[in-house]
């Protein structure tokens, strides 16, 4: 298993850095810097299969998520968390995040393009491991900022985020031996594999992407890195279906379920409000 | 009868010397993408500009031809607005025009319905048949070419009546 995870990383690494293929940066776990067109709007719907080392079952965690292009340089997020944690599937928070630009630079087919972040969530999920993560498992709030790069055919992206975690509800405490404050950071690369030429709306793209995804807990002094390949098919110009795979590369800090996959169907409306 | 026609004859020549340029469509290049869905973005804000009746596009150049239902009421400032609100640039912007014995020449404007183009590093000259004028002012076209042009121009410029002024030069295509 790890020798063919090994082959399949190399040749995803030699085609995302060979020089024959078109950048993409509409990047499966994590954020580009662009923001989704004005007055549009974008259903989302995260499906997160991981397999939980504490009890070797399989965590599904549903995150639907609606999205707004408010204008060009502001875009909001509502998403909600579900989880099949304790055997039932329910509800266990909701959250907003909201992406503003703050610089870009244009050119035919290139840009730079800058961004900040915000994010709130509330989580009464049990708080069972010390990596704080806001969309799935804890309560409160991140800011960060985001660059992304995007020449002809190349798309690399990294951000940076300041993640502070709080009690989930009142009957989950945040645990008091534990770090309540994190840093992310992440760094993604994408490629069109397909279409070779662009000649109408519908033909189908394909997309892969490389992302290595981090966190350092403050205070403690622990530190995990992920890396994510992912698939990504666009239909019609307007629905995506991303199928990505998250596995832990290095960690020092406790967690339950790092590796595992993470299917996502998103569609856009356009100019719709 | 014999004096009727003259008659027609000479209005027919009146009215064609009134029209002295007809606005047929508008060519623009977006910039800042790479994706069909980007491309897709700005298609579909294109199509809802006000009058604009057909756009076609080319997505490996991330350029568009709009056409209007009346071409004489085009606005090149929503079409850019247009490109702006799906979050992109506009590379460049060309107003294809058909000229009838215009004559043009830089420092000089022509005024068409509600539009005056104001015309910079342009050779003395009468047009005619179909040509574009590229806006060469902020935000219709890249600032490494806009710096061939001289002078301080901005956009938003008013003619005397309330008119949009729009500082153009003629396109080597």
């Amino acid at each position: 298993m790890k020798d063919f995870l090994k082959h399949i990383i190399i040749f995803l690494t030699l085609i995302l850095l060979s020089g024959l293929l078109k950048a993409q940066e509409l990047f499966v776990f994590t954020e580009p810097a662009s923001n989704m067109p004005s007055k549009s709007l974008g259903i989302r719907a995260s499906n997160w299969l991981m397999y939980d080392k504490s009890d070797a079952m399989l965590n599904y965690q549903l995150i639907p998520e609606l999205m707004w292009g408010v204008n060009k340089d502001l875009m909001l997020h509502f998403d909600g968390f579900f989880t099949n944690q304790g055997g039932n599937f329910h509800a266990v928070g909701f959250g907003t995040y909201i992406k503003y630009r703050i610089y870009s630079a244009d050119a035919v087919n290139r840009h730079f393009r800058m961004a900040a972040f915000a994010r709130i969530s509330l989580n009464n999920s049990e708080i069972f491991q010390e990596e704080i993560d806001l969309t799935r498992n804890n309560t409160g709030y991140a800011l960060g900022l985001i660059a992304t790069q995007l020449l002809h055919k190349q798309a690399i992206s990294a951000s940076m985020s300041f993640n502070q975690a709080y009690n989930n509800g009142s009957e989950n405490k945040f645990p008091a031996n534990q770090a309540d404050q994190a840093l992310n950071f992440s760094i993604s690369t994408g490629r069109l594999i397909f279409p070779k030429r662009y000649l109408n709306y519908k033909q189908t793209n394909v997309n892969i992407m490389l992302e290595f995804l981090g966190q350092h807990l403050l205070n403690e002094n622990e530190n995990f890195i992920d890396m994510a390949p992912a698939v990504q098919f666009i239909f019609n110009s307007q629905s995506r279906l991303d199928i990505g795979y998250k596995i832990q590369l290095y960690s020092d800090m406790q967690r339950v379920a790092p590796n595992g996959f993470m299917i996502r169907f998103e569609h856009l409306l356009f100019n719709v409000l | 009868m014999k004096s009727a026609h003259i008659y027609m004859m000479v209005i027919a020549l009146f009215v064609q010397s009134s029209v002295i340029a007809q606005i047929q469509s508008v060519s623009l290049q977006a910039r800042g993408l790479t994706c069909s869905m980007c491309s897709r973005a700005i298609y579909k804000s294109l199509q809802k500009v006000p009058n604009v009746a057909n756009v076609q596009e080319d997505i490996e150049h991330s350029s568009y031809h709009v056409q209007f239902n009346n071409p004489s009421l085009i606005s090149p400032e929503k079409l850019k607005k247009a490109v702006l609100d799906a979050g992109f640039s506009v590379a460049w912007m060309e107003v294809n025009i058909n000229f009838h014995n215009t004559e043009v020449a830089s420092d000089s404007s022509l005024k068409l319905n509600e539009l005056i183009f104001y015309f910079v590093g342009v050779n003395k000259q009468i047009l005619n048949g179909e040509k574009k004028l590229l806006i060469v002012d902020k935000d219709y076209l890249q600032e490494d070419d806009r710096k061939k042009f001289t002078g301080n121009f901005g956009s938003g410029l008013s003619g005397s009546n309330g008119e949009k002024i729009y500082h153009v030069t003629l396109s080597k295509s």
